[in-house]
């Protein structure tokens, strides 16, 4: 039992480490929902089973026993789990939680302002809007499905570079991009394990878009030349080399090199580890969750049923006439319930 | 030759003379955003779209010649405009804690990174990094086939 709920968390770790051989044996467009989607379901069976565990040391609390209506010894399959497991799970399901709560309020904040800030530039036609910077830059703000380009980044660029760029981010909001980004990055964000498959799937809405893109233009050689002056214009401010993740340095050149290679073969049966992984933490958080549920109830029904048992004994005792003098009734009222 | 574009997604062409005007700067007559957008697009495809452009109020038009010259509305130099672009791109560069909700277009670089799309460019374009930008290069010479 203890090791069937160590299944959901060696799931996230394989999917960590499958992430990136996943994205590359599968179509972008396949690969980000699926990672997406694996990731959120291992991430969720990961809390709900810490989640068990903690309340297992939780019901051990005499107070929350009486609330629960179970003995306070706990409860008795799950006796076998060690008392500073249960704490360690605990802790971490709480960690956890307000990790992912900080993240989903951090990123509902961000995307609000940008939004906003996005809503005071002057808006042009079909979802382009032009900031004025100088600086290059090009983005797609999910919540108002806007595009938005520096003069400096279409000043950057030739004409067919444009093309190409602009299609790249028109396939961000027509297959909504951010959505699996933010699915990925809320589930790594509840379970670092999953912290690699956040970062693949960002990489993976990048070639799916850069694909879109190399499709609507007919040449991915344009692509990935709009994608190079890009970033060699953009690079060479100071500030960018500040902050930056490590992992983000690779994007660029495997994007590049997909974009020039012809098209890998894909293996669809890749796509069933990531969903195995999904199934099988998904299938042992619900087992456990019915499991302990059960218990709760067989619990409950046997401490009720001593209490009646005790019941009944007081009930014997409150018939003696000394006793029912003492607490004031009258020996006829109780025999009578 | 490369396969034949699968062809605009709406409203894409519309984009792409906008982003054009962004880059002049200036304004273009119908012939000159053609030109520059050299993609065998019809002189009256370029009209209609500039024409529906002025009627959705995205450009602006002045009388030049025979025709009209085009000009983005809201020119580039507005000051609260300007304010909420570094707003926006603090909010792309707020680094690791962020939580990442604009998607870029580009990352950042590696050295070799660097080194390897500018030789990319080096051997595909004619403008190479560092290059002055220009957007007045119509019918771009192409790479021919690998």
């Amino acid at each position: 039992m203890i090791f069937l709920g160590l299944v959901p968390v060696l799931c996230s770790g394989l999917l960590g480490l499958a992430a990136g051989p996943l994205r590359r044996r599968l179509a972008p467009s396949a690969a980000a929902p699926l990672l997406a989607l694996a990731a959120l379901a291992t991430s969720l069976a990961t809390g709900v089973v810490l989640c068990l565990a903690g309340f297992l040391e939780l019901a051990r609390n005499p107070l929350v026993a009486v609330l629960g209506g179970w003995p306070a010894a706990g409860l008795r399959p799950w006796r076998l789990l060690p008392a500073t497991w249960a704490t360690v799970a605990g802790v971490a399901a709480t960690v956890l939680l307000v990790s992912a709560l900080g993240f989903l309020a951090q990123a509902i904040c961000d995307l609000v302002r940008a939004s906003r800030a996005c809503g005071r530039l002057a808006g042009t036609a079909h979802r382009l809007r032009i900031s004025p910077d100088e600086h290059p830059a090009a983005f797609t703000v999910p919540l108002r499905g806007a595009i938005v380009v520096s003069a400096g980044m279409l000043r950057l660029l030739p004409a067919d570079e444009r093309r190409a760029l602009l299609a790249h981010e028109d396939a961000h909001l027509r297959r909504f991009h951010a959505g699996y980004v933010m699915a990925a990055a809320l589930a790594a964000a509840a379970n670092p394990l999953l912290r690699p498959v956040a970062r693949e799937v960002r990489l993976t809405v990048e070639l799916w878009a850069d694909q879109l893109a190399a499709r609507e233009v007919g040449d991915g050689r344009v692509v990935a030349r709009a994608l190079a002056r890009a970033s060699l214009g953009a690079t060479g401010r100071p500030e960018r080399s500040a902050v930056r993740l490590a992992a983000a340095d690779t994007d660029v050149s495997t994007r590049v090199r997909a974009l020039l290679s012809c098209a890998p073969r894909f293996r669809p049966w890749a796509a069933a580890v990531a969903v195995a992984l999904a199934l099988a933490s998904a299938a042992v958080a619900v087992r456990l969750t019915v499991d302990l549920h059960d218990q709760v109830e067989i619990a409950q029904a046997d401490s009720a049923r001593a209490l009646a048992l005790r019941a009944d004994d007081l009930r014997g005792y409150a018939l003696w006439p000394a006793v029912a003098e003492a607490g004031r009734w009258t020996s006829l009222r109780v025999t009578a319930r | 030759m490369p396969p034949r574009p699968r062809g605009r997604q709406r409203g894409g062409l519309e984009r792409e003379i906008l982003a054009c005007l962004a880059a002049a700067g200036r304004p273009m007559s119908p012939g000159e955003v053609r030109a520059e957008l050299g993609d065998q697009l019809a002189y009256t495809t370029v009209m209609t779209t500039l024409s529906r452009l002025h009627a959705k109020g995205a450009v602006s038009r002045a009388p030049a010649g025979r025709g009209f010259a085009y000009e983005l509305v809201g020119g580039p130099a507005d000051a609260q405009a300007s304010m909420t672009a570094r707003r926006m791109l603090a909010l792309l560069h707020g680094g690791g804690d962020r939580a990442g909700v604009l998607s870029r277009f580009v990352a950042d670089l590696s050295p070799e990174d660097e080194q390897m799309l500018s030789d990319l460019l080096a051997d595909s374009g004619p403008a190479g990094p560092g290059s002055s930008p220009h957007p007045g290069h119509d019918g771009e010479p192409r790479p021919g086939p690998a």
